[in-house]
């Protein structure tokens, strides 16, 4: 645990689009699938384009952080689906632990500052 | 059609570091009402339609023709209709709805990575020039065999000097993309 925690220290920060897309794996998707679930969860604010997309995939996937988990659909509409790796999941958690702490004290500024947190 | 041309085929040569150029201009075209339908090599091929605003995007695409379906079908899937292929360059248009222009790259660091990779392919070209030319040009320097040599090396430098000219154009667009971004993206 030690050695995957240290390996996926390595990847930190991600971007907000990697992120989205670490999280949206959680659950194995396809491409399209990916797209829809982000825009979903950060309420519309965030639209992946399609390059973007694949440079993440193509990326995650160099690193080992998601995997090809079969394909969906049948035909001339086939789309490969896409999962977290162990390494993928620690680097979720960890980012998530990060996140959270700077939330914390996104909070407590916006307090200070008299803003409405 | 009231006897006026219906369909166009417009010669245009197209550099490596072209695509937006290429991107504004097709954009243009649409806007005059001609209407892309195919690309080759040489230049485009164009009908005769409304005047519309839609946005031509070109992509650096996978090298690897494996991952052409899912890659090209990411891009389908979000909207955006693949017109073709130059080079390495995919061209995909969309139309524009509302007033908003809608981009393939959603924020500047996977955008510079692309234009990371087009750099990459030029570095590898120029690495393969250098070391394949090199030698052959100094052999033949040093043979005295002046026959084709002028024509070698005038070859040589103008394959090296594209590539130098084209890696740098690269470097600056990147280093304007650099400045939209926050130190911390990575």
């Amino acid at each position: 645990m030690a050695n995957l925690d240290r390996k996926a220290g390595k990847f930190l920060p991600l971007t907000e689009a990697t992120y989205l897309i670490l999280v949206s794996l959680t659950q194995p998707r396809h491409g399209y699938g990916i797209m829809q679930d982000v825009d979903a969860v950060s309420g519309g604010r965030v639209k992946l384009g399609p390059g973007t997309l694949y440079g993440a995939l193509t990326n995650l996937l160099q690193q080992k952080l998601i995997r090809r988990s079969g394909e969906a659909g049948e035909g001339g509409e086939r789309r490969k689906v896409y999962a977290l790796t162990p390494l993928g999941e620690r680097v979720l958690v960890l980012e998530g632990e990060r996140l959270a702490s700077l939330s914390r004290l996104a909070t407590d500024v916006s307090r200070r500052l008299g803003g409405n947190p | 059609m009231n006897g006026e041309k219906s369909t166009k085929r417009v010669f245009r040569m197209m550099m490596v570091w072209n695509d937006q150029r290429e991107e504004r201009w097709l954009s243009e075209q649409a806007r005059e009402g001609w209407h892309m339908t195919s690309v080759n090599a040489f230049g485009y091929s164009f009908e005769r339609g409304a005047p519309a605003d839609v946005a031509y995007r070109f992509d650096w695409g996978p090298g690897c023709r494996r991952d052409q379906s899912e890659y090209l079908g990411i891009f389908r899937d979000s909207g955006w209709e693949h017109m073709g292929r130059r080079g390495r360059w995919n061209i995909f248009r969309r139309p524009v709805v509302g007033g908003v222009i809608p981009e393939i790259y959603t924020d500047p660091q996977s955008r510079i990575a692309m234009y990371q990779r087009v750099m990459a392919f030029m570095g590898l070209f120029l690495a393969i020039v250098v070391t394949q030319m090199g030698p052959q040009i100094s052999r033949e320097a040093s043979s005295d065999t002046l026959g084709r040599f002028p024509w070698v090396l005038t070859i040589y430098g103008v394959l090296v000097a594209f590539f130098l000219y084209g890696m740098v154009r690269m470097l600056f667009v990147i280093r304007r993309l650099r400045k939209t971004t926050l130190p911390s993206g990575s």
